[in-house]
């Protein structure tokens, strides 16, 4: 076996733990991909009517699937697939659902022109290799319940299902969906074309106003206004959030722009 | 094919409850099926890491997240647990990441997010030098190909062994393994490359 020397080695080790998340970033995705979700299943919800059987079990399907119906206004009948408890709905998955992830996402992200994503995922056949362990007989278990009761000394997220409000509100994972269409799009404008990104911005505001990405679409107009070289606007942008933000992923993230030091 | 009702668990692991695993243990076990709820909570960080470690810039790495527990959550029920969800993870990040280098490629990027040294509470010489670090791993990634840079990432950094990494890659176990020795002598030499430069620039 070719070794690392021990300089490549000191490195890997050093940095092997920094790559993780903050908690910051994980509430972030969670919530994002809580919307995205929610709009595939809108998106199925209107189409076959298969959005619970190609969306797997447990309590986040399960309300995805709702929220979608809802906001879809489906019947209940999508909703009563996803029911964990109800075998019949598992057994036999139907052909998934296919969902074009250009609903969810900035017309500027193109189409993988490959291979469809789905050829990277089908499990290979056990390998003659592998330990015998990895291969050994199974038996099949009942889950007693889609999510395992939780032992206080692990450290586990909230469900993902929390992302959403207090339900019923059908509507909120729907407006989620485009508050993240719009800021994910001027995120993306940022570094190549800023004015466009503050455009967006202003359509974000309009619409949403006090959305739930509201502060995310300041933090970004502060870094739009601070790439067009203009600071006391990105300064004054940044006021209202400033504190709030304090030691945050995207407090650090303003105090390093423009309106730190004073330079444009 | 296994349902969604049922974990598949194998006879010994089955009297191992799930509280007392580490998160990310939970999901390097071959022969269990998951609600998509727990492969989301056990294997955010894994797949946010892989995803960076495979070149997702940190403006994208969001979406590319995003992207992958997309298609989680569409393939789940068809997963049968002849591998380990986190093998099957990495499989998808792999080609995630590879569609998301491909559409961003060379464009230059300002991310909103790209503080994601998990140490907060470090001073701010620490988490410069920290970054310093994290940018010269990366760096060095950038310079193998994909099969060893795969590679590397699963021997090296997230300490798989042979025939896990021969699972993630789609390979034997020979294969997986000579890939991981090729990737330990392409990174050294890259590192010693740096080394070079950067003492010729003092």
């Amino acid at each position: 076996m070719s070794e690392l020397g021990p300089g490549a080695r000191k490195l890997v080790d050093e940095v092997r733990d920094l790559d993780d998340p903050t908690k910051d970033d994980e509430a972030r995705v969670r919530s994002a991909l809580a919307a995205a979700i929610a709009a595939q299943g809108a998106a199925i919800a209107s189409g076959t009517g298969t959005a619970a059987a190609a969306s797997g079990s447990g309590a986040l399907a399960l309300k995805i699937a709702l929220a979608g119906a809802l906001v879809a206004g489906a019947t209940t009948a999508v909703v009563y697939t996803a029911l964990p408890s109800d075998p019949a709905s598992h057994a036999a998955p139907s052909a998934p659902a296919r969902v074009e992830r250009g609903a969810i996402e900035a017309p500027a992200i193109a189409e993988p022109a490959a291979e469809p994503l789905e050829a990277a995922v089908v499990e290979p056949a056990p390998e003659p290799e592998l330990p015998e362990a990895s291969v050994a007989p199974r038996a099949r278990v009942r889950v007693a319940s889609p999510t395992p009761p939780e032992n206080p000394r692990v450290e586990a997220p909230p469900p993902l299902e929390v992302a959403a409000p207090s339900p019923p509100v059908p509507e909120a994972p729907d407006t989620l969906a485009e508050e993240l269409v719009l800021l994910r799009a001027a995120n993306r404008a940022l570094a190549s074309d800023p004015a466009s990104a503050l455009g967006l911005l202003d359509q974000h505001r309009e619409r949403f106003a006090s959305g739930q990405l509201a502060t995310d679409r300041e933090v970004v107009r502060v870094l739009a206004l601070c790439a067009l070289g203009r600071s006391a606007e990105a300064r004054s942008a940044a006021e209202p959030i400033r504190a709030r933000l304090e030691g945050t992923p995207r407090g650090r993230r303003l105090e390093s722009s423009c309106i730190a030091g004073g330079t444009p | 094919m296994a349902g969604h009702e049922t974990l598949v668990l194998a006879p010994q692991e089955a009297a191992l409850p799930d509280a007392i695993v580490p998160s990310e243990d939970r999901i390097s076990r071959p022969g269990v099926v998951r609600s998509f709820d727990e492969v989301y909570r056990d294997g955010f960080r894994f797949v946010w890491r892989s995803l960076k470690r495979l070149g997702v810039r940190d403006a994208y790495l969001d979406d590319a997240v995003q992207d992958v527990f997309l298609v989680v959550h569409r393939k789940l029920a068809e997963f049968e647990g002849r591998s380990s969800i986190r093998t099957w993870l990495f499989r998808i990040a792999m080609r995630v990441a590879k569609d998301h280098r491909r559409t961003h490629e060379r464009r230059p990027t300002t991310s909103l997010h790209d503080e994601s040294i998990a140490t907060p509470e470090s001073s701010p010489l620490e988490r410069a030098a920290q970054r310093e670090k994290i940018d010269l791993l990366h760096s060095i990634l950038e310079t193998l190909d994909d099969d060893k840079r795969a590679a590397f990432i699963l021997g090296e950094l997230e300490g798989m062994s042979g025939p896990e990494m021969a699972d993630a890659l789609g390979v034997p176990v020979d294969t997986a393994y000579s890939r991981l020795r090729a990737a330990n002598a392409s990174f050294n030499a890259a590192y010693e490359r740096r080394l070079r430069r950067a003492g010729g620039e003092r």
